[in-house]
């Protein structure tokens, strides 16, 4: 507890612009023996994957059915980590306060782009291609690869020049007030901030528009990935609001890993003051809204196939959720399994824990529905990839039978998997050595902009809402 | 014997088809439909529960005509039946979907939804020349302005024979036929009991080299069956689609 | 800054309540043209009724026609009121204060208006009460929960109740203080309506309570009405209606549609009952920013739905397409609705400058309501037009003169109401607006004055 200079108590807040910097730029920076210790588990797990990757690779790139753990694990991890920044972006398009020092950690996992640029490149040549497939490019010849790397390429940068637009005036801040082998690198990239008025006024519309187009590249790239990768190799399936699902689900785990990533930061990483209670919260309540949307984009979908009833819909029901009808033994069915779980976890018990306000405004009840939900997620990945590579049959307006060659994940899909994960928390960890996790040019905006004075019989916040 | 032994069917031989148009006369005789003036054609609300399409394949002068009679397909899987709010159709024991006329209230959700355009609107009041009147069928009821009406595969005749069968204690009553298909010169229209494995329609229905339905992809398991005499005749829906463009 | 006047409680009074105790010719200029287009459009309705549906341009296959086009919009239209109140509530935007109620209000007009279009398009309106009602008990027989039609009256009634309430909530504070500003008979009415409000804690609190419970409540509600509404459409098998983006894709548009009309909205408050000093350009500026997020929503729904139509390459999807993109007047329409509801309005507003200029909001809100109105005809009408494959039957359908009447005087019904409804209680409501004034604060920080705002909370915050 600190206290304001008007003697308001407030929970941790640093008082002073002097403390803040103090604490951001030298304390919460110190890569200590364990730190070091496990960036370099990181670097030999993303190793391994990466070697694991090739080894998949030289195994042979013609049947795509051996893929599918792969693809389980690439769309999973990318749905996991590409959504995160949206919720530093978007809370500063709608100008919320209260995301002010949980933005950087969010927008952070924009460095994962690269990872997922590098690690697309095999599932890209493992894809059987459109003859005789629906598809968005018609008969193009190069699609789905061109379109698709492109716009994976454009969404990577865009979210890398994001991230460095958003750290330019820390950087400098670290060039100015900070010291060994971490400054050096910060003023090789500030380049010349010295945060003049025109600096700035750049620096926030450089912000709103890559904002923005990272936005709308966050939905383009879901749209063609969970077209392309998913929806055109099932016969008979068209969705178009399988994409949209596929993005808003991407929001839902994105948060529920983002506030899992608070929760550690707050406990392990010393930054408890600031991932409060407020901004569990407030993430909480959002978390709500997405899980609602996961039903909702879901059911959007369903309810029309299942109302529908024409037969080649009723396939897509049985290959995506309930599993052949023709085996009685619903434990013989590994569809409906991974639904019960995707569901299950996703939307039935996030939304019953999330629903209660005593949950939500906690530190603990957020962070557990976000485990509930990463978890759920990936069984709703599974589902989703899963089926839909097992099948072996090009083209048709419709699915004939139900793939029953499921099977296991091998090590090396494992070892991909663990790899890919590592990679994304090793480039986060690297860059956490140059900068700090809390924005120290938006938390001192936020106290410029936030004053409490009395107000009534007691003390009121007053946030300033510059236009 | 009950409602539910019988499941009604027909089959329609579209090579036997020509395109006379009987059916079409018959069925309006016979089931009290309005006279349809030439303003109803041309604002395209004609009433008729059996009509012949026209498929033209070909260049001229080499044309070849099709003719699709098409009436209400009594799908066993009814798109129309769902979306009626008030019931007013619905599936009965023998496989045929019925309006009640009664009950509707003339949403025209039903004829939306229905994939074969089986289903007409009374736009206007049904009105009849004074000579006519003593012309109607006591048997049907006469449809007011505002509701659906459709194919009832002449549900009047179906009553009396089935009646007429419990009556004396026959078996299957094989021997009646719809209106359509009584006046058919061409034999094109087939109509029976496809619970009764020996009946003609049911023998046609079991011709896999011929039997089609009309629009499968759909799932609506309709009780019509098109009888087609090509090599590719499972794929006869596909087929008329193409022809169709 | 510049133009955010501050008033005295009492000023607030005198400004917002002259409507309910004077008549200025204003108001009844503003009142004739809505009403002579309610009275053609009840002339319109009783020869619909008195002669049937065939005075429609209705025919087969086009069962549906311009009523449904204008019920969709409608209840698209009703989705304002909640956007504004419920969800700015809950996001705590201050900026919504003045025009909350106008927004509610018309969300409750429209939704009247929008629930005569199925009744007067079924062919015998006198029976739609099978519709909502259980009837023949003794038969056992119940309306089809089946289907779509049974989802429509029971989500709108649902909405419909809920909006009244959220309206009379925030109505009360008011009518206690026309309540106290009368005498006679119109402070007996005013008196009933105001239930007791005597402005105790108490009472705000509950009224409060009210106020978030309802707005989280209502949200679910919100979104179901149009997704219902959608599956009219959607739930069928005809090629082009069953689409599954349609749920979110109708909510969107029905945001966008209805938060534009309420830009009209305050725009025509401002020039016909001189509400200057409550709605600023600031909020005109908010508003604008808002539709830009949800116009490119819109966007990509409308993206979504229109790639996929291609996605399967069958023959009846290509012909509704055909229909949309080549064939007159939808190849005009078509472009007439993209330009309005997107390509002119959004680079506008994307300048602060246009944001903040009261004619060019109203003109292209209007132009948004345009494009949308175009919006649901482009999707309803060319796919039950080439429904299904068999060609023989395809047509064109081409609206008749009661039909075009009844649309223009549906527009004309809820302008009416709302100037009736402005003759009865203030269109801002005051309590907010003086709420608001509580709360407005400034902060200095270097050498300029910023605009501030009180954050209500039980407990004290860290950011």
């Amino acid at each position: 507890m600190t206290t304001t200079h008007n003697g308001h108590e407030a929970p941790g807040a640093p008082a002073t612009q002097e403390e803040l910097t103090q604490e951001l730029i030298h304390d919460a920076r110190q890569t200590g023996p364990r730190m070091r210790r496990a960036l370099w588990i990181l670097a030999l797990l993303t190793a391994l994957g990466a070697t694991a990757a090739i080894l998949m690779m030289l195994g042979g790139l013609d049947d795509h059915t051996r893929w599918k753990y792969y693809a389980v694990a690439y769309f999973y991890v990318f749905s996991l980590v590409m959504g995160i920044p949206m919720a530093g972006i978007g809370l500063r398009f709608a100008r919320a306060q209260w995301r002010r020092p949980t933005s950087r950690a969010a927008e952070l996992f924009a460095l994962a782009g690269p990872v997922m640029l590098v690690f697309f490149l095999p599932i890209m040549a493992a894809h059987p291609g459109l003859e005789g497939r629906n598809s968005l490019w018609m008969d193009w010849r190069l699609g789905p690869w061109f379109p698709d790397l492109i716009m994976l390429t454009a969404f990577v940068c865009i979210g890398l020049a994001f991230i460095y637009v958003s750290v330019l005036p820390d950087l400098a801040a670290v060039r100015d007030h900070g010291n060994g082998r971490s400054r050096n690198i910060a003023a090789s990239l500030a380049y010349g901030w010295i945060g003049t008025a025109r600096q700035w006024a750049m620096h926030k519309s450089a912000l709103g528009i890559l904002g923005a187009m990272y936005i709308s590249a966050y939905a383009m790239t879901h749209t063609v990935f969970a077209t392309d990768f998913a929806m055109v190799l099932t016969p008979g399936w068209k969705d178009p609001i399988f994409p949209a699902f596929h993005a808003v689900t991407g929001l839902q785990m994105g948060l529920g890993l983002f506030i899992v990533v608070q929760f550690a930061l707050r406990k392990w990483g010393g930054l408890a003051r600031y991932f409060e209670l407020e901004q569990f919260w407030a993430y909480g309540r959002l978390l709500l809204a997405l899980t609602l949307f996961w039903f909702y984009f879901f059911w959007s979908g369903f309810i029309l196939f299942w109302y529908g009833r024409l037969p080649h819909e009723q396939q897509i029901i049985a290959l995506l959720a309930f599993g052949d009808p023709a085996i009685d033994n619903l434990l013989a069915r590994p569809q409906l399994w991974m639904f019960v779980g995707a569901i299950g976890l996703s939307f039935i018990t996030a939304f019953l824990l999330i629903m209660w306000n005593p949950v939500r405004r906690s530190i603990l009840g957020p962070a557990v529905v976000g485990v509930v939900i990463i978890i759920g997620n990936f069984f709703d990945r599974l589902r989703i990839y899963v089926n839909t590579w097992s099948i072996e049959q090009v083209g048709g307006h419709e699915l004939h039978e139900i793939p029953t060659n499921i099977g296991y994940p091998g090590l090396l899909e494992i070892l991909v998997f663990i790899g890919m994960l590592s990679a994304v928390a090793l480039m986060i960890l690297l860059a956490s050595r140059v900068v700090p996790f809390v924005s120290l040019w938006e938390t001192r905006e936020a106290l410029l902009l936030r004053v409490v004075r009395p107000f009534g019989v007691g003390h009121a916040h007053i946030v300033a809402k510059p236009d | 014997m009950t409602m539910s032994d019988y499941k009604w069917g027909m089959a329609v031989d579209i090579d036997a088809c020509t395109g006379c148009q009987a059916c079409v006369i018959a069925c309006a005789a016979e089931n009290n439909l309005p006279i349809n003036l030439e303003r109803d054609f041309t604002e395209r609300r004609a009433i008729a529960w059996i009509r012949i399409e026209r498929y033209w394949e070909g260049e001229y002068p080499n044309v070849h005509a099709y003719f699709l009679p098409v009436l209400c397909q009594h799908c066993g899987n009814a798109p129309c039946e769902p979306v009626c709010p008030v019931y007013a159709t619905y599936h009965n024991p023998a496989g045929l979907n019925v309006q009640v006329y009664n009950r509707c209230v003339g949403t025209r959700y039903c004829a939306n939804n229905c994939p074969y355009h089986a289903r007409f609107f009374n736009y206007r009041r049904p009105t009849w020349p004074e000579t006519f009147h003593n012309y109607l069928n006591p048997d049907v009821t006469v449809r007011e302005r505002g509701i659906m009406e459709k194919c009832t595969f002449c549900i009047q005749r179906i009553n009396a024979a089935v009646r007429i069968a419990k009556r004396t204690g026959t078996d299957a009553p094989d021997h009646f036929m719809t209106a359509c298909e009584q006046a058919c010169p061409t034999d094109a229209l087939t109509f029976g009991n496809l619970n009764d494995p020996n009946s003609r329609v049911s023998q046609l229905f079991a011709d896999e080299s011929r039997a089609y339905t009309l629009q499968e992809a759909i799932g609506t398991e309709p009780n019509i069956r098109y009888l087609k005499g090509v090599a590719t005749a499972k794929a006869g829906s596909d087929e008329m689609a193409a022809a169709a463009h | 800054m510049q133009d955010r006047p501050v008033l005295t409680a009492s000023q607030i009074n005198d400004e917002l309540l002259w409507p309910v105790f004077e008549l200025r010719r204003r108001h009844v200029l503003a009142f004739l043209p809505p009403f002579i287009l309610v009275m053609a459009g009840a002339v319109a309705v009783t020869i619909l009724i008195w002669q049937g549906l065939w005075i429609t341009g209705l025919q087969r296959p086009a069962f549906w026609g311009f009523f449904i086009v204008n019920f969709v919009f409608w209840i698209g239209v009703s989705h304002a009121g909640t956007m504004i109140s419920s969800i700015l509530r809950l996001t705590q935007a201050e900026w919504k204060r003045p025009i909350t109620r106008a927004a509610e209000v018309m969300t409750v007009f429209a939704l009247v208006t929008s629930l005569i279009h199925p009744v007067i398009h079924a062919g015998r309106p006198w029976r739609i009460i099978y519709w909502l009602l259980p009837y023949d008990f003794t038969r056992g027989i119940w309306p089809d929960v089946r289907s779509p039609l049974v989802w429509d009256p029971v989500a709108i009634t649902t909405y419909l109740t809920g909006s009244i309430l959220f309206v009379f909530t925030a109505l009360i504070p008011d009518f206690a203080i026309i309540r106290d500003q009368s005498t006679g008979m119109r402070r007996t009415i005013y008196g009933a309506l105001a239930m007791g409000w005597r402005g105790t804690p108490r009472q705000w609190q509950l009224q409060g309570i009210f106020g978030i419970l309802m707005s989280a409540l209502i949200l679910p509600v919100f979104v179901s009405v149009h997704s219902i509404v959608s599956w009219d459409f959607a739930a069928s098998v005809v090629p082009a209606w069953h689409v599954t983006v349609y749920a979110p894709y109708f909510v969107i548009g029905a945001v966008h549609s209805g938060v534009s009309m309420v830009l009209t909205l305050m725009a025509f408050m401002r020039w016909i009952f001189k509400l200057e000093n409550f709605i600023w350009e600031d909020h005109f500026d908010a508003v604008g920013r808002l539709l830009i997020f949800i116009a490119t929503a819109w966007l990509f729904f409308f993206f979504l739905d229109f790639a996929f139509s291609f996605y399967t390459r069958e023959e009846q999807e290509i012909a509704v397409m055909e229909r949309r993109l080549l064939e007159w007047p939808f190849n005009a329409i078509t472009i007439i609705m993209v330009m309005t509801s997107y390509v002119i309005p959004i680079p506008l507003w994307l300048n602060r400058k246009v944001r903040r200029n009261i004619a060019l909001m109203f003109w292209t809100s209007i132009l948004v309501n345009i494009g949308m109105w175009l919006e649901r005809f482009f999707l309803i009408i060319p796919a039950i037009e080439r429904k299904q494959e068999l060609t023989f039957l395809w047509a064109n359908y081409v609206p008749s003169l009661t039909e075009s009447v009844i649309v223009l005087a549906s527009f004309g019904m809820v302008a009416m109401l709302l100037i009736i409804f402005a003759k009865l209680v203030p269109l801002v409501p005051a309590w907010e607006q003086k709420e608001g004034q509580v709360f407005r604060s400034e902060v200095q920080i270097g050498e300029v004055t910023v605009p501030a705002i009180v954050r209500e909370s039980e407990e004290p915050r860290a950011w």
